[in-house]
């Protein structure tokens, strides 16, 4: 497979066209009626690409630092160590979510089919570990079909006999970092010792070892399919699809994540059941970080700037500005109800499983009210102006 | 990889130019306007393409409940708690799994997607199916801490081997199933039971909504046209209607609204009782009550089943993938010459009046007459509901079968997964279906190929 910037090369000897950038990217001519020009498409596309490869990297980046503070767990296992690790995981899981805006896009992260194995959300904790039902629940305190954890294992076992069945990925790891989450006003008490002296601490630790390097590795993978100089990889397809198409993709991917991810299972399931477990990252209680995060990867897409923690400023075309060549009006209001949304997500307070536990009514419930409605209307607007794009009609 | 409709049309275009086959982008829209063209591993779980944005939230809502894990009512968590005591599974998703079909389990393994109805000689109330005094009518196989699951299932096959009429050779499974470690005492000794796999659950809605006069105008129960094939309706008790109605979903069709399926799955297989089923789904010498509260009177909200109901009325139905038009025509033709179509009807017409308007007024491609047929001795459960015989089983949708490989990850197909794939399928057809599986049999290699591909590209 090719790199979307291979193929940008061999567009730029197949198809004459106007070149838009000094060194290579070039568009195929804009068809005739199109309400926005495929100049500006290929501009916004190559930005997206762009931003893909700068937001997995500093996943990827974020998650060794994580990886190296389990190793220093591993050899000081302590209080300090352990908070730090912790602190660590959370630091890691705020720049991931930054990426998830490139889910349900047909991108990497979906056609290699590793997000379930990165961010399976909901789990079931006992099938992780014990937990106070079950204090012999778990991969870890069963000797007797699993004699050896390792990487292997745990990824062979991911999603086995339930969707919730979950034994790798963020909120694997989140569940041997904290534990349950049985505190009113904090998150789970999970205590260092667990990985020294408690029953089977030696295989939680090589538990959390191997469950950590696994999803580095996986998200090496899915970076890497984004990589500027990979010329072999996966995603080498993207620019060959139509800018109709690709324009279609993309924002298939910013209104899941807007509406069915954010407003419908992350805030209004956990609303409608009253469940503290229905909170995102409900051990640690960062849901609130993982909601932000999550609108930054939006931010960056639709307006087209993002500073990478590890990298330069990264500075142009968004999504914006493709709607806003067809339809400014259309474009503003998405600019609009997404700047309310971030305001109205921003203004939940921490941690958000209070919110899913208070009375309906108050305050605390309807903020949360809020944002999803916030959300939603940004979803219609953003379906308005797919609309006025006029990415189904067929042309040239 | 998404098939672009507008590739769809382009490539129709030229074909209808060429006049190669027609009807063209009509085989490709299976779900007529709700159709999405997406082959991932999550092309069954999309929203119905045509419909409008407002609707989402509700649809997202109804997913997160379908994706939802119950728990114990004696648990910290309130709202989605009453689990069991006596269950299956624990969320709808895990039968379900990606909105797609359960497989049999392992030898012994506890199924997911797969459960074994029960019941005794004679009937019930409404001519429902009678059931265990102890059991009632569906094996409980897992149970809360405290109480024992109600069986353990086993599976065996035997290999059958046969030979098609050219010499070649194929094998299919013959499943034995026993049910052992009953928990609260012998069951009847006369026990019918019936295996049953998950189905999928897109497309629902679409089948809803077509007519009764047109499902009923296809029936012929006493094979007054003499061509050996029946196909008769099952008329069943609606819960949710309060009246005997024409029953559509299942195996056997032994349900009429996609609400009394969807209520009756949350009492039979997660213990959850709403509003149709208000009663624990355990009996008196079970001796459950006092040990296991409610999680509520009752557990499931008519709103969130009313969700969970319009999320599987508007799931899309998957884009057929025609890879090679002209082999696609050969497999189509050959189907409909080997009679298959007799009962798997290729093309339905959803009523204008549908409420879901989404739904109505659409030219769809299931596959099915949603009727029931004697498949033979072969495939009988022996196990009667409500008008359907112990032979008889309702002819199920053939649409997105060829993607449950990518999706589920295997292709166990039939009433209890038996057969391994499409043709270990066709070969199990027996009864009405027996001539046209002859006639399959005789084909050439290359034509039994052609039909098998095409029921994939479905």
């Amino acid at each position: 497979m090719m790199s979307p910037r291979l193929i940008l090369i061999v567009l730029l000897v197949w198809i004459p066209a106007p070149v838009l950038r000094a060194d290579f990217e070039v568009a195929p001519p804009t068809p005739e009626g199109q309400p926005f020009s495929n100049e500006i498409a290929f501009e916004f596309l190559s930005n997206y690409a762009t931003l893909a490869w700068y937001l997995y990297s500093d996943s990827v980046k974020e998650t060794v630092r994580f990886n190296m503070a389990v190793y220093r767990f591993r050899k000081e296992p302590g209080e300090v160590s352990f908070g730090e690790l912790k602190k660590s995981w959370i630091e890691a899981r705020k720049v991931y979510g930054r990426t998830e805006v490139y889910r349900f896009s047909d991108g990497p992260i979906d056609q290699m089919e590793l997000e379930e194995l990165i961010n399976a959300w909901p789990i079931d904790e006992s099938y992780i570990d014990y937990t106070e039902d079950d204090p012999g629940s778990g991969i870890i305190n069963n000797l007797k079909d699993y004699p050896e954890i390792n990487s292997r294992l745990l990824r062979q076992l991911n999603v086995v006999g339930g969707e919730t069945n979950i034994s790798t990925g963020w909120h694997a790891i989140e569940f041997l970092l904290w534990g349950q989450d049985r505190f009113v006003d904090g998150p789970g008490q999970r205590k260092w010792t667990d990985f020294t002296v408690a029953p089977n601490a030696d295989r939680r630790m090589n538990y959390l070892v191997a469950a950590t390097e696994l999803l580095r590795s996986h998200l090496v993978a899915v970076a890497d399919q984004w990589s500027m100089s990979n010329y072999d990889n996966a995603s080498g397809d993207f620019f060959l699809k139509r800018p109709t198409t690709l324009m279609k993709l993309v924002m298939r991917g910013v209104s899941s994540l807007a509406g069915r991810e954010l407003a419908a299972e992350r805030m209004s399931l956990a609303l409608r059941s009253k469940s503290q477990e229905d909170e995102h990252s409900c051990f640690s209680d960062t849901t609130h970080f993982d909601f932000i995060a999550n609108m930054e990867g939006l931010e960056a897409i639709l307006f087209g700037a993002f500073k990478p923690v590890y990298g330069p400023q990264v500075e142009g075309k968004g999504l914006y500005d493709v709607i806003a060549e067809a339809d400014q009006a259309a474009a503003d209001a998405v600019k609009q109800k997404f700047y309310v949304a971030k305001e109205k997500v921003e203004a939940i307070e921490a941690p958000f499983d209070q919110a899913i536990v208070a009375a309906d009514g108050s305050p605390k419930q309807v903020q949360v009210q809020e944002a999803v409605s916030a959300l939603w209307s940004l979803v219609y607007a953003l379906a308005d102006a797919e609309e006025l794009l006029e990415l189904d009609v067929k042309r040239g | 990889m998404v098939f672009g409709l507008q590739r769809a049309r382009v490539v129709c275009s030229i074909l209808v130019t060429l006049n190669v086959g027609l009807p063209c982008i009509g085989d490709l829209l299976t779900g007529g306007g709700t159709t999405v063209f997406d082959e991932s591993v999550n092309a069954f779980g999309f929203p119905a393409t045509n419909l409008p944005i407002e609707q989402h939230p509700r649809f997202f809502a109804g997913n997160a409940f379908f994706n939802t894990n119950w728990v114990d009512a004696s648990s910290e968590v309130n709202g989605r708690d009453g689990l069991g005591p006596l269950f299956n599974v624990r969320s709808c998703s895990t039968c379900h799994f990606k909105d797609g079909r359960g497989q049999p389990p392992e030898e012994t393994a506890v199924p997911d997607g797969w459960l074994m109805r029960i019941s005794i000689p004679g009937t019930s109330e409404h001519n429902s199916p009678r059931p265990d005094p102890v059991y009632g009518t569906q094996v409980s196989v897992r149970a809360l801490p405290g109480a024992m699951p109600e069986a353990s299932v086993r599976i065996q096959y035997k290999i059958i081997d046969g030979f098609y009429p050219d010499g070649k050779s194929y094998q299919m499974l013959d499943p034995n199933y026993s049910l052992t470690q009953w928990a609260y005492g012998d069951p009847h000794a006369e026990l019918l039971s019936s295996p049953r796999v998950a189905s999928v659950v897109f497309g629902l809605g679409l089948l809803d909504a077509v007519s009764k006069d047109d499902i009923l105008s296809r029936s012929d129960p006493d094979d007054k046209d003499g061509d050996g094939i029946s196909g008769r309706p099952n008329w069943v008790w609606s819960p949710s209607l309060g009246k005997k109605e024409l029953g559509r979903f299942g195996w056997k069709a032994n349900k009429a609204t996609l609400t009394d399926q969807t209520a009756g799955a949350f009492l039979g297989d997660i213990g959850i009782t709403n509003s149709l089923f208000p009663g624990e789904n355990y009996s008196e010498s079970q001796n459950l009550s006092e040990k296991f509260p409610s999680g509520g009177s009752p557990e499931l909200s008519d709103r969130d089943l009313e969700d969970v109901v319009f999320y599987m009325q508007t799931l899309a139905v998957p884009a057929a993938r025609i890879e090679d038009r002209t082999k696609f025509n050969q497999g189509k033709e050959l189907f409909s010459q080997l009679r298959c179509v007799a009962c798997h009807t290729p093309r339905l017409e959803t009523a204008k009046d549908y409420p879901v308007t989404v739904l109505a007024e659409q030219s769809i491609r299931p596959y099915t007459d949603l009727l029931l047929h004697d498949m033979g001795k072969g495939l009988a459960d022996g196990r009667p509901d409500f008008e359907a015989s112990g032979t008889e089983w309702r002819t199920p949708p053939l649409w997105g079968i060829g993607l449950l490989s990518k999706v589920n990850k295997h292709t166990r197909l039939l009433h209890d997964g038996r057969a391994r794939n499409v043709e270990e399928a066709i070969l199990w057809h027996g009864g009405e279906a027996e001539a046209s599986k002859q006639e399959f049999k005789r084909l050439t290699a290359e034509q039994r190929g052609l039909v098998i591909r095409f029921v994939e590209s479905l």
